[in-house]
């Protein structure tokens, strides 16, 4: 976990550092009237800067901390995250009903202890209250897949 | 004069009560604090959550009624977490952590029933009591507001920025590099005054800007979905099934929790009024306050009910109190203030001091949608208590698909394109990031909901003193704003040195939790 803060310390530094350099190369730092659009985006990056450097040192002093970073569990994490990434790659394909159904099936077979047969009628149901609810009563134009849902 | 004001009060409140009334807002309020109840009593979806899933739901509804409806939730949420703090000892909202420490002593001693009505009835006294309150305080700090130009704007900003390292737990810091990034992220898309893209990298999606919603679902909807899965909030329903009769307080329980609904509601009121003070500050410091007041501290966590009901009165008074800074300046508290504001805005209203005399109909019928929403819930949760404990047993696994599809529905439906969906997706990889690092992500939230209004204030005001700073100490109350947004961002040190002269130690016996 120590190491982990140390290097978002140093990421949030750069992004102050890219953000300072950018407001001040490709924006106006004062306008017609007064600041510009660079004004604001420029301190801000200096303050990013500058906040980040009592972050890394504080992390740096610690000691190793016991706490992981990454627990049995987070394998799920990144298998929900794989389902979730990897349903929205086909939504075009499988319309927002039909992939926001399989997320929810997925989810119960990734997370639960759920049959096959549970999780098939679950996500049925909700296909279909994706359908009514958001496509035809609240009228939001989901995108619609091979099957026309 | 006073009379005077005391009829247009009592006519407003009138007209509130003819639109809270009919027939559409009475089961928007109904259904906002349905939902609330029932959100707050599952662990790991929050209010901000809740109310930016749902956003979907209200595009058919007008303005007046969406309001309502969130509003609904919001207070509800306040209710509904207090049933898993007594019941499984797992706070539904961060304001009930404080309930957990009495309430769940309680219910091992078998006086479940008690704790919750106690939370019930507290929440009601203390919220409706807030309105009552609320109702005179925010016309007069909205008439207040109207003295505010540019200068005094950008310091409310600053000071609400600041107030939340006082509020804030953690690093100072990370609290900073939290509302910064907030902010950065407000600066992305089309600049307001000189037309010029910021931020896009030739991305034509970004010229608009990142919309709120869009975070929220990502920060607070995905992220809590990871969160949940990485750390499941356990805990052991101890009473599952209700009899009536075991809501019902005796007489000593009564007398024992009444002033302590008291002083929870003033403590509440007050600190929900504090631009970032939030209601879990409210609840913590109505606990701390009610120990200190008892003849018995030495039975507080061990299931003194005036350790529920004070806490619980609390958060309720200081999630209606919240209101009068959103409606009368237009700046949000907490992050779900923040949510409602940017629901406010979706419709193409700005809440501020102008408010009450443009929008009259929106927010006298809100305020007395509270009194409608307030006794529904004191109904639902005396009468309805076993039906919202049967949801306990709802598991994640299920829970967790349909966070996402309102996530999804939610990002997506802004501007109907699946680039928002991938940036819903990218910003709850950040709020997991954030959470596990301890970066707090209201910061974030309030950052880039108060970014835009902090940059026109500032330029405006820069540009009308032809750029000098005078603008800023020669206003008495900007000056007073950015003085106590001074001694806020130096809180943490100040406090150090306290901690070190021996003040300020807080002993709390949190073991129950």
């Amino acid at each position: 976990m120590r190491l982990a803060n140390i290097v978002v310390g140093v990421a949030v530094f750069l992004l102050g550092l890219a953000t300072t350099v950018l407001a001040w190369t490709t924006l106006p730092y004062t306008g017609d009237f007064g600041p510009g659009p660079g004004f604001l985006p420029f301190w801000l990056g200096l303050a990013l800067m500058v906040c980040a450097v009592p972050v890394i040192i504080a992390d740096l002093r610690a000691q190793a901390n016991a706490e992981p970073l990454f627990r049995p569990e987070t394998v799920k994490c990144v298998q929900v995250l794989g389902l979730i990434v990897g349903v929205f790659l086909f939504l075009p394909f499988l319309g927002f009903s039909v992939g926001l159904a399989l997320i929810t099936a997925g989810g119960m077979r990734l997370m639960g202890k759920h049959g096959w047969i549970s999780c098939a009628a679950t996500a049925l149901l909700t296909a279909v209250f994706i359908h009514y609810l958001f496509g035809q009563w609240l009228s939001i134009p989901l995108p619609k897949g091979v099957i026309g849902w | 004069m006073g009379a005077t004001s005391s009829i247009d009060l009592l006519n407003n409140l009138h007209t509130g009560f003819t639109i809270a009334l009919t027939w559409q807002n009475l089961l928007c309020c109904t259904a906002g604090v349905l939902f609330g109840q029932m959100i707050g009593i599952l662990p790991g979806i929050g209010a901000p959550t809740a109310i930016a899933l749902l956003l979907p739901l209200t595009f058919s509804l007008n303005p007046t009624s969406a309001i309502i409806m969130f509003a609904g939730i919001y207070y509800g949420v306040a209710y509904g977490g207090t049933v898993t703090s007594i019941l499984i000892n797992v706070p539904g909202e961060s304001s009930s952590v404080m309930t957990c420490v009495d309430g769940y002593a309680m219910a091992q001693k078998g006086r479940a029933g008690a704790a919750l009505s106690i939370a019930a009835i507290g929440s009601f006294i203390a919220g409706t009591a807030a309105i009552v309150l609320l109702m005179s305080f925010a016309p007069a700090l909205a008439a207040f507001a109207l003295r505010f130009g540019p200068a005094e704007y950008f310091a409310l900003g600053v000071m609400a920025f600041g107030l939340l390292t006082v509020f804030g737990s953690g690093s100072p810091f990370k609290i900073v590099i939290s509302t910064v990034i907030g902010v950065l992220i407000s600066t992305i898309g089309m600049d307001g005054v000189s037309g010029m893209p910021r931020f896009t990298f030739g991305i034509p999606q970004l010229l608009g800007g990142i919309d709120f919603i869009v975070i929220i679902c990502g920060l607070f909807g995905l992220a809590e979905v990871f969160n949940s899965i990485e750390e499941p909030e356990g805990g052991r329903l101890v009473h599952d099934r209700f009899k009536l009769s075991e809501v019902f307080l005796t007489w000593q329980e009564w007398v024992e929790s009444r002033w302590a609904i008291l002083r929870g509601g003033i403590i509440g009121f007050l600190i929900g009024l504090i631009p970032a003070g939030g209601i879990t500050t409210a609840s913590f410091l109505a606990y701390m306050a009610e120990r200190r007041a008892s003849k018995h501290p030495e039975t507080f966590g061990r299931g003194n009910i005036a350790g529920v009901a004070a806490p619980e009165s609390a958060n309720n008074a200081a999630s209606i109190s919240g209101f009068a800074p959103l409606l009368a300046l237009g700046v949000p508290g907490s992050a779900t203030t923040a949510v409602m504001l940017a629901g406010f805005m979706m419709w193409g209203i700005r809440p501020g001091p102008l408010l009450f005399t443009t929008k009259p109909d929106l927010v006298w019928g809100l305020i007395a949608s509270m009194y409608v929403g307030n006794v529904i819930l004191l109904l639902i949760n005396m009468f309805l208590i076993p039906a919202f404990v049967a949801m306990l047993r709802i598991p994640y696994s299920i829970l967790m698909g349909f966070i996402v599809i309102f996530a999804s529905i939610g990002a997506y439906s802004v501007n109907n394109s699946m680039f928002e969906v991938w940036v819903m997706v990218g910003f709850g990889l950040l709020g997991y990031a954030m959470k596990k690092l301890k970066y707090p992500t209201v910061p974030l939230i309030l950052g880039m909901v108060l970014g835009t209004l902090v940059e026109k204030s500032l330029r405006q005001a820069l540009v009308l003193s032809a750029g000098s700073l005078d603008v800023f100490y020669s206003r008495p109350i900007a000056l007073a704003l950015l003085l106590i947004a001074l001694l806020a961002y130096c809180s943490p040190l100040i406090r150090a040195v306290l901690r070190k002269a021996g003040y300020g130690q807080n002993v709390v016996n949190l073991e129950s939790l």
